[in-house]
């Protein structure tokens, strides 16, 4: 796996993670995010357009993405979360992902993360949903 | 039926890409549909991790795959010594709500169950483990 970092502009500033290769294991992903964290950045979007799959190590990581960028977030504490995920209303503005592969997607699918992680087609259209 | 066999006597964790990459090439000679292939290379890639981090705890250990094609149906063993364990009776883990620390003990053995459509599992006249998995109309004809 490996990670290329740029950034954007949608309403806020926005980190993007360039995965390459199959998020077989929690490695690069959360040690990329930590340090990305503690520069900074708040909202961060996650291309995998070139991610083949997705293993159960590489959803821990990106679950571990997500508390994490909600962990100073009033907006996604527990009580709204849980709330917003019963009601349908809920999906995590601070961690957004970019056109998965089929087999990628599968995964994310099959651990319901596509229940709370927004997942665009388009780059343009990811950014300006920050 | 043609079975495809591969051994590794002492598998660790840097070894799943290279159980991956076997996986792959076998799907890919015998003609499985590339959807199936995947999600066949990610179940592999799950029981074998799972036997190697909690099997076998992290240490080398033997883990032999044996993929075999019966018409257009695949069945994939996996056999190791770890200590006996039934990934089979691992429950179904609860992915509706984000929070807190997710239900990763049972992700593998979810993702496993999802992408095929039986998973067997018994102990061998040797007392190996061997888990068994199935898929039916894999193959393009």
């Amino acid at each position: 796996m490996e990670i290329t970092i740029s950034q954007d502009d949608g309403r806020v500033p926005v980190t993007v993670f360039h995965l390459q290769g199959d998020l077989a294991d929690e490695e690069p992903l959360w040690s990329q995010a930590q340090q990305a964290y503690v520069d900074g950045t708040r909202y961060l979007l996650l291309d995998m357009r070139k991610v083949p799959s997705i293993t159960s190590a590489g959803l821990r990581a990106i679950h571990e993405v997500y508390q994490l960028l909600r962990s100073d977030a009033p907006e996604e504490s527990d009580e709204v979360v849980r709330k917003g995920i019963a009601s349908g209303s809920y999906t995590s503005g601070h961690l957004k992902l970019l056109k998965p592969s089929k087999t990628a997607m599968k995964s994310l699918s099959v651990a319901g993360y596509d229940m709370f992680l927004d997942i665009y087609k388009k780059y343009a259209e990811a950014i300006a949903s920050f | 039926m043609d079975v495809i066999t591969a051994r590794y006597p002492v598998a660790e964790k840097k070894d799943l890409a290279v159980i991956r990459r076997f996986t792959e090439a076998v799907m890919a000679a015998i003609g499985v549909e590339q959807e199936i292939a995947s999600e066949l290379v990610l179940a592999v890639h799950e029981a074998t991790a799972n036997v190697i981090i909690h099997g076998y705890k992290d240490q080398p250990g033997c883990v032999v795959i044996e993929i075999a094609q019966a018409g257009k149906d695949l069945q994939i063993k996996l056999r190791d010594q770890a200590p006996t364990f039934d990934p089979t009776t691992v429950p179904t883990p609860d992915v509706s709500v984000p929070l807190g620390q997710p239900p990763y003990s049972g992700m593998g053995v979810h993702m496993m169950r999802s992408f095929t459509d039986e998973l067997r599992y018994r102990v061998t006249d040797e007392g190996e483990n061997e888990l068994i998995l199935v898929k039916f109309d894999a193959i393009q004809t």
